[in-house]
């Protein structure tokens, strides 16, 4: 009887444990958006106010996706070119890239797209409005992370009751 | 008969209804049927296991 009780408690906990998990790549993708904020807002003091050049920026990102396109622009090629490219190799789609949305990558698409292409004025714009739209689609996603973690966690707990009822 | 079965088809029967309710305010409806179906399988195939031994049971009794 002690030892059903235990296995019970096994199932339960760790029904619970997997609920979590699977909530875990809603997270991840708020972090993600929240460092890219971070980066952005970054990029436009380095850029705008201290004249850096664009891949130099990049290069001190903290997100890996925005050091992958500083490090293609190293390279010769333009902002766009080079988050093409970034987005086209496999480490994007295994790694930082698995987490984003498609209206992220759409407003990473628009930044690029324009980056270091016109005046300083225009830069400045540019980055801000991006710093702007990737705050609301973190904030959305810190909103739905916290809902899906809850939403899990109790899934997964109810599942362990049910498979303990049944099994044990 | 035992009377657990009857404690297990009760627990199972809230769990699921449960399930359900946290499913559909959840705005998942198509999962929160299929859960409350898949509770229904689990609890029809318990009793209709049952309904068997009891068959069988009074088939060897009858056969003496």
């Amino acid at each position: 009887m002690g030892l059903r009780i235990i296995l019970a408690g096994v199932v339960v906990v760790g029904a619970t444990l997997c609920g979590k998990a699977l909530s875990d790549a809603a997270r991840q993708r708020a972090s993600a958006l929240g460092t890219l904020v971070e980066d952005v807002k970054r990029l436009r003091v380095h850029m705008v106010s201290m004249f850096e050049p664009v891949p130099d920026s990049l290069a001190r990102a903290e997100s890996p996706l925005l050091r992958q396109v500083g490090e293609g622009m190293r390279g010769g090629l333009s902002a766009g070119e080079a988050w093409a490219q970034v987005r086209r190799g496999r480490s994007f789609r295994a790694g930082p890239g698995n987490v984003l949305l498609r209206e992220d990558r759409e407003a990473l698409d628009r930044l690029f797209g324009k980056l270091g292409e016109s005046g300083r004025e225009s830069q400045e714009v540019l980055l801000s409005g991006t710093a702007e739209q990737l705050e609301r689609l973190e904030a959305a996603a810190r909103e739905k992370a916290g809902a899906a973690e809850r939403l899990y966690v109790t899934l997964g707990l109810l599942v362990g009751l049910l498979l303990a009822v049944i099994v044990i | 008969m035992s009377v657990d079965i009857l404690f297990r088809i009760a627990g199972i029967g809230i769990i699921v209804t449960v399930i359900a309710q946290v499913l559909t305010r959840a705005g998942r409806d198509d999962i929160a049927m299929l859960a409350t179906l898949s509770g229904l399988i689990v609890v029809l195939v318990m009793v209709v296991n049952m309904v068997s031994d009891f068959f069988s049971s009074v088939r060897s009794l009858l056969a003496f």
